[in-house]
Order: structure tokens, then sequence, then C-alpha cells
């Protein structure tokens, strides 16, 4: 479905990331685990084409999308929902979703639209209201809701916990668990490590821009080093010294 | 008197209106002032007038010809002024005064193609009806103009408002990333902000040079002050604002014209913008998302 294959990226600068290689299968839920400023965002961006990659190959259904205009990976079926929800503040929650699906193909907009609305009922109430008015987690949902009305098939979520109420965070969780069961692939980027590992099947760790450990969830939940740093307190490096 | 006074702030208001919420609409877009916007303007006015005296067309297609041709400069503006700035990443200022360089280019151009001296449309071409209420005579013109900016300004906001392209340009208005994130063509919904941007200057350009009588080269840097007022009174970005902004700036200059006599004109208009700057800096319309931002 996914496959990212040696990928350097950055900024212009020194790159941030360092040679990464994961993949996702078709229907699967995988979380890309990692501290603050291990390079998770800066993975999202590029692989949706915020940023260019410095080098490694980005293949969605074995077609290279590494360098194209975000446009254009949208309508290849991938949509990222981005850190800090960055929904359209002035514009209506409606808005916000009719706009989300325009970079898509042909139609299904509307039932798409209805079907946001039946898994979001919140929105629907408030479907008039200023996105900028709403709470934080119905701004997640809207923001997840708009990513989905492009129509993907992989859809790459960017630290949806992010300052959100725990019970918030249950609440979205077990949305996205309820996307993969629609045949959405999802890969999912969290500081909260325990709860994206309980809704994923597979997970990476991210640090300092390198893929340092990989496995199934349960693999990762255990061991030792994942507990210590980031199911428990100490990062991974002050561990080994 | 008063109706007399009411008619000519709104004919007048609502030019500045047309204009205005052009320029309001490239700074929402691109957080830039597109000091050409001016210069776009007289060129409307010229093709105009051209329109109607060499190729004899009648006065609404010389307007749409105008108009369309307004759009087009608008377009080349953001191609060769604003798109390669931007590529860059040169700072906003960058943009303001390479807009600036380019009107002063595309002046000293219809100073060329066009000379110095002040023409005015023939008068074959004006609606010449004029409607006498009680003391006041309202010109046809008056009420065409008022009509025709109306009608270009309640489009843009229909377009904005209800279509996705309006949508995307208000996304892009918000937010590049989101833009790009939900698959908009960022750099194609500038260009069409530029070139609607420009058709509102080229039909301001019309509406003025026959309501006033007048087209000549300068006629674009007075409209380009009173531009900058509408956008501060309405608001930067602010659309609706611009409008309300625009027959306000209309409304105040004929009013003070009558109370305090012509000099005062622009004094009064500007004494507005100081007056506003320092009691309401986001504007007379500022939505809760402006002062948040």
């Amino acid at each position: 479905m996914l496959e990212i294959q040696s990928l350097s990226a950055g900024y212009g600068g020194p790159p941030v990331l360092h040679g990464i290689s994961l993949a996702l299968r078709p229907g699967e839920i995988v979380a890309v685990v990692g501290s603050n400023g291990a390079g998770k965002t800066t993975l999202l961006n590029t692989v949706a084409g915020l940023l260019r990659p410095v080098s490694g190959r980005i293949l969605l259904d074995g077609k290279p999308i590494g360098g194209l205009a975000t446009e254009r990976i949208v309508r290849a079926g991938l949509s990222l929902v981005p850190e800090g929800r960055q929904v359209v503040a002035p514009l209506s929650v409606e808005e916000n979703l009719l706009v989300g699906a325009y970079g898509r193909r042909g139609g299904g907009a509307r039932e798409t639209l209805a079907a946001v609305y039946g898994r979001f009922p919140r929105l629907k109430e408030r479907r008039r209201q200023a996105a900028g008015l709403l709470s934080g987690g119905e701004q997640q949902m809207l923001a997840i809701g708009r990513a989905l009305m492009a129509g993907p098939r992989v859809l790459l979520l960017d630290e949806p916990s992010m300052g959100l109420a725990p019970l918030i965070v249950s609440e979205i969780f077990a949305l996205l668990g309820d996307l993969h069961g629609r045949g959405i692939s999802v890969l999912l980027v969290e500081q909260n490590a325990r709860k994206a590992l309980a809704l994923a099947s597979r997970g990476y760790v991210l640090e300092r821009g390198r893929i340092v450990l990989e496995g199934t969830s349960a693999e990762l939940a255990s061991s030792p080093a994942v507990v210590d740093a980031y199911l428990g307190a100490k990062p991974l490096e002050e561990q080994a010294a | 008197m008063i109706l007399q006074q009411l008619i000519n702030g709104l004919s007048l208001g609502a030019v500045y209106a047309v204009f205005a919420v052009g320029f309001t609409l490239v700074f929402g877009v691109l957080n830039v002032l597109n000091l050409s916007q001016g210069a776009v303007f007289m060129w409307g006015a010229y093709v105009g007038l051209e329109m109607v005296r060499t190729l004899q067309l009648p006065l609404p297609a010389a307007m749409t010809v105008a108009v369309m041709a307004a759009g087009l400069l608008g377009v080349v503006t953001e191609w060769l002024v604003f798109r390669p700035l931007q590529r860059r990443g040169a700072h906003r200022w960058m943009g303001m005064v390479a807009s600036l360089a380019f009107a002063r280019i595309l002046i000293g151009a219809a100073q060329e193609v066009f000379g110095t001296q002040v023409i005015r449309y023939p008068d074959a071409t004006l609606v010449d009806a004029t409607l006498v209420v009680g003391e006041a005579r309202i010109q046809g013109l008056q009420v065409v103009a008022l009509g025709v900016a109306l009608a270009m300004v309640l489009a843009l906001g229909l377009l904005l408002k209800f279509t996705n392209f309006g949508r995307a340009i208000r996304t892009v208005a918000f937010s590049e990333t989101v833009a790009r994130l939900v698959g908009a063509p960022v750099a194609r919904v500038r260009g069409a902000t530029f070139f609607l941007s420009g058709t509102l200057a080229g039909g301001a350009g019309v509406l003025w040079s026959l309501l006033f009588q007048s087209v000549s080269p300068f006629m674009g840097d007075t409209i380009l002050l009173k531009g900058l007022t509408v956008l501060i009174l309405g608001g930067l970005g602010n659309v609706a604002g611009a409008l309300v902004g625009g027959l306000l700036l209309g409304l105040v200059e004929v009013g003070s014209v009558v109370a305090v006599g012509s000099g005062f004109r622009d004094a009064v208009g500007f004494g507005l913008v100081l007056l506003i700057l320092l009691t309401r800096p986001t504007g007379l319309f500022a939505t809760r998302e402006a002062k948040r931002a």
C-alpha cells in the first residue's frame, strides 16, 4: 500500500530523517512513536508532499509519489491530518468538510459528507458554526472528517491526541479503529505511545530521525527499551549510558 | 438636497468599494499589498475608452473587454512580480515595492501610448437620462454605476461563499499548507485571485471614468490611496468590510464637501483612517477570528 524506502528529508539544512524505511499494508494501522523532535512530523509532511525528500523513495500502490505536489498525492489517495488539527477557523464546519473534497476526482463527495456526519453527529449539529469556535476534540474530528472527504485509501495522522482530554482521546482512537474496519490504512504518529500501540497492529520507534526498533505492537509494548523510554520515563540513550 | 448627496456619495462609494474589494482580496490571500492595483484600474479605464472610441463598441461590451483585459493584467502582475518573489521567499515588503515599481512601468507605458492629457468618453456613449426628484437631479449614469458596482461585488461575494473555488480561495487565505493538504492547486488559486482582483480594478476604472468624465495615466494614484483607506476601514482582507467601507468613504467624502468645503474632502477621509487606526486597528467590522489572528 504505502512503502517508504531509505528516505532522507529535512528543511534544506542537514537532513532530519536518515534512511527511514517502513511499510503500511492494506487495511493496517501502523504507529510511529517517538519523543518530541524525533522527526515524526517531518516524516509525515514529506510523505504528504509538503516537504521534498532529499533521497529515498516513497511508493503508493507501487507508484512513486516522492516529491510530487501535495494535490497530486491527495488525488492518488493519501491524505494527512496535520499536527495541531489546522481547521480553517473562519469557514463553517460544513465548508471545511466541502473544501476537503476539493482534490477529489469523480463524485461521491455528498455520500462521504453524509457518512462523515453519520460518524460525527456533533459536526452535523454544528455544521453552520465557524470551525474556530469548536472545542479541541471537535476540531480534531473535523480535521479527520475533512481528510476523509478526499476519499483516501491511506490516512496519515499527526499527533491526534495532542492537547486533548483523555476521554476525548479515547473517543478519537475508537474512531480510528473504526476507519480501519472500512479498509482505510492508517499511519499514526504519536507521542502517546501507549494509546497508539494499543490501537495499531505494528509499530516503529523513531529516534533522532532514525528507526531504532520495529515490530508488532505487542512486541514493542513489552520491549524494555520502549517501556522505559515511552511508556515509562527515561529516554533510550540515557538508559544505554 | 440630502437625496442628491446620498446618490452622489453612494455612486462614488460603490466605485471605491469595487476597487477596494479587489485590493483586499489579494491581501487576504497573499498577505501582501498589491500596489499596482491603481495602474490596473487606469488601464481598465483606457481599454474601455479605446473600445468605445476606436472600435465603436457599445458600452456594455466595451466594459466587458476592459474588465477581462484588466483581469489578465492582474494575472501578469502575479506572474511577473509576486510569483518570482514568493518562490525566492522574499519578505512581503519586497512585493509591495516591486508592485509599486510595476505600477510605474504601467503608468509610463500608458503615457507613451495615450499621451498625458485627460480624455473623456464620447458623449453619445453615456446614459444621459436624468431623473428629477424634488430638488435632486439623479443622473442615470450614477444609478447604472451604482448598480453595476454592487453587482460586481455581489458576484464576487457569491463566488467566494458558495462555490468550490471560492472555498479554495478562502482556504488559501487562511493557510497555504491546509490548502495544499486538501488538494487545492494553490498556484492556480493565486493566479485566479489576481485575475478577479484585476477585473474588479478594471471595472472600477471604467465606472470611475464614466462618472467623472476623465481618463488620464495618473488616475490610479488617487484611487490607490482611497483603496488603502477602505482597506483599513473595512479590516485587512475583509471583503464585506471593503464593501461597507467603500460606501462609507464615498458618503463621508461627499458629506464633508457639503459641510466643510471641497478642500477638506481628502483630509476628512484620511482623518477617518487615523481615527480608526487609533481606536479600532482591526477595522470597523473585525470578526473574532481577525482579532485573534
